[in-house]
């Protein structure tokens, strides 16, 4: 019994506090870092004509919408300052974007993604019923880039901390991989809630909108049921192979062939790009070691 | 890394993690008790952004399809003519955020939380008639609808295409202000005892 313990506790300390080289990180910051960068120059664009004052969804509709002041609806959390000065969209979005280009670039230490997951947080709580598919997975990946940023790598100052692995590297990883397989998880569960998902007309319906990428005339109905049981498929195949290392190999071609289906039918490139950064944490590509700086 | 360290990092990595698939898992069914530990917990998931109301995980809504529901506006300058609100959008990168604007007043529909959902329309229209451009439109009624012929989404028609979901006009009042007054739909009769004068 104590030796199952004993176990048990060496293989959690193994699989959290292992140390790791922080180039395991360093497509994950830069991806997310990238992401951040094209959410806030849409911001930048649209932010004030979408939540500034005389916005489509002004501060009424959205102090309404978090049920301000209503008891259990922990509306008196929602802190972003876009409440109280509605004519700061322009400022929170300029400032994201310096700090989404310093993730990417590996300046300014933890500071960076800090900067970046505030201002991402500011937009969020001030609209969250507008929170769109990429935008909850992308202030998760930022928040667990705070804990450690990776970055020694691919950055511009490389030499500004040591590439030794450490504990916290491993930490953040392995953050970042439960918080994907979570999202996966629900992802499926909630498609199978739904019955057009299990009767093939899910994908049907998501071809639908005139202006589509696939042909939605009723002679390819066989399409949408291929497409809808493709989802379901890969989805499960990814859970299946994060829990079995050596099918690592075909985990990522399912994670491909997933975000495949994300952008057939949903068109989203961005989604399908935070999905991509996120599954780079589950299946790193092959980075090679950086060589050290001269002093 | 120390025991004591490793120990304490291990408790705090244990509760996010169940408090993450307690979120996501909440958004979709949910019990009290998981009702109570989300509201004693929302110092941390709300002030930290974990906690997502509506989280959009779900590709197919019940109540919404992506292009399935729209909103429409009758201009003063323009009677009898309906303009979706997603072809007065100036900024493109704007649309995907207005498109979740329709889908949140379709749930609001589907709730019957009118008050939500005036509040909802109030903002658009405020937006509209307060825009920069001098061809801002004047709304005299507005109107959401499921819609059932996709293709006829592009353009402005004079008839519903589809179930109307919400429709009101536009009350004006003097201070400037206006208010909804909703279209009372054709198959409801008042009932003898709401009749006045009736006696029960």
């Amino acid at each position: 019994m104590i030796s199952s313990w004993r176990t048990t506790a060496r293989w959690w300390c193994d699989t959290w506090f292992a140390p790791l080289a922080p180039r395991y990180l360093a497509a994950v910051r830069i991806g997310a870092g990238l992401v951040a960068f094209i959410h806030f120059v849409a911001l930048l664009i649209s932010g004030n004509e979408l939540l500034g004052p005389n916005g489509w969804f002004d501060v009424d509709a959205g102090r309404y919408l978090i049920g301000n002041e209503v008891a259990g609806t922990g509306s008196v959390y929602r802190w972003s300052p876009l409440y109280r000065y509605p004519g700061s969209v322009s400022s929170f979005a300029g400032l994201g974007l310096l700090a989404s280009l310093a993730t990417i670039a590996g300046i300014g230490s933890r500071l960076a993604p800090l900067l970046a997951w505030i201002c991402l947080c500011t937009f969020q709580q001030r609209a969250p019923l507008l929170t769109l598919l990429y935008e909850p997975l992308l202030v998760a990946l930022m928040a667990y880039l705070i804990v450690e940023p990776g970055r020694t790598t691919w950055s511009i100052k490389p030499g500004l901390s040591s590439g030794e692995p450490r504990s916290s590297v491993r930490i953040t990883r392995n953050l970042i991989v439960c918080h994907f397989w979570i999202w996966i998880a629900f992802s499926l569960c909630s498609m199978l809630a739904n019955p057009v998902w299990w009767n093939g007309q899910a994908a049907w319906q998501l071809m639908q909108p005139a202006g589509g990428w696939l042909p939605n005339s009723e002679g390819w109905q066989w399409l949408g049921q291929w497409l809808t049981h493709w989802v379901i498929v890969t989805q499960a195949a990814i859970l299946f192979c994060m829990l079995h290392s050596p099918l690592q190999w075909l985990g990522r071609w399912m994670t491909y062939l997933f975000l495949l289906a994300v952008l057939l039918l949903l068109g989203d490139w961005m989604y399908a790009s935070i999905l991509l950064v996120a599954s780079l944490a589950v299946w790193p590509i092959p980075i090679p070691r950086q060589k050290t700086l001269p002093s | 890394m120390s025991l004591p360290r490793q120990i304490c990092i291990s408790t705090l990595l244990i509760m996010h993690l169940v408090f993450i698939v307690l979120t996501y898992a909440t958004n979709w069914r949910r019990s009290s008790l998981e009702d109570k530990v989300l509201v004693s917990m929302q110092p941390y998931l709300i002030g930290l952004n974990w906690y997502q109301e509506m989280l959009p995980i779900e590709w197919v809504s019940e109540n919404y399809k992506p292009g399935g529901v729209r909103i429409t506006i009758e201009n003063a300058n323009a009677p009898n003519s309906w303009t979706s609100i997603l072809d007065l959008t100036s900024s493109h990168s704007a649309r995907s955020k207005i498109e979740r604007v329709i889908h949140v007043s379709s749930e609001l529909a589907s709730a019957e939380d009118l008050q939500g959902l005036t509040c909802l329309l109030k903002s658009v229209v405020l937006h509209l008639e307060k825009g920069r451009s001098p061809n801002a439109p004047i709304v005299t009624r507005i109107r959401l609808e499921k819609v059932v012929n996709a293709n006829a989404t592009d353009n402005a028609t004079s008839d519903a295409t589809g179930d109307v979901l919400y429709e009101a006009s536009l009350a004006r009042f003097p201070s400037g202000e206006f208010g909804f007054i909703p279209k009372v739909e054709s198959h409801r009769s008042v009932r003898a005892n709401e009749a006045i004068g009736v006696n029960p």
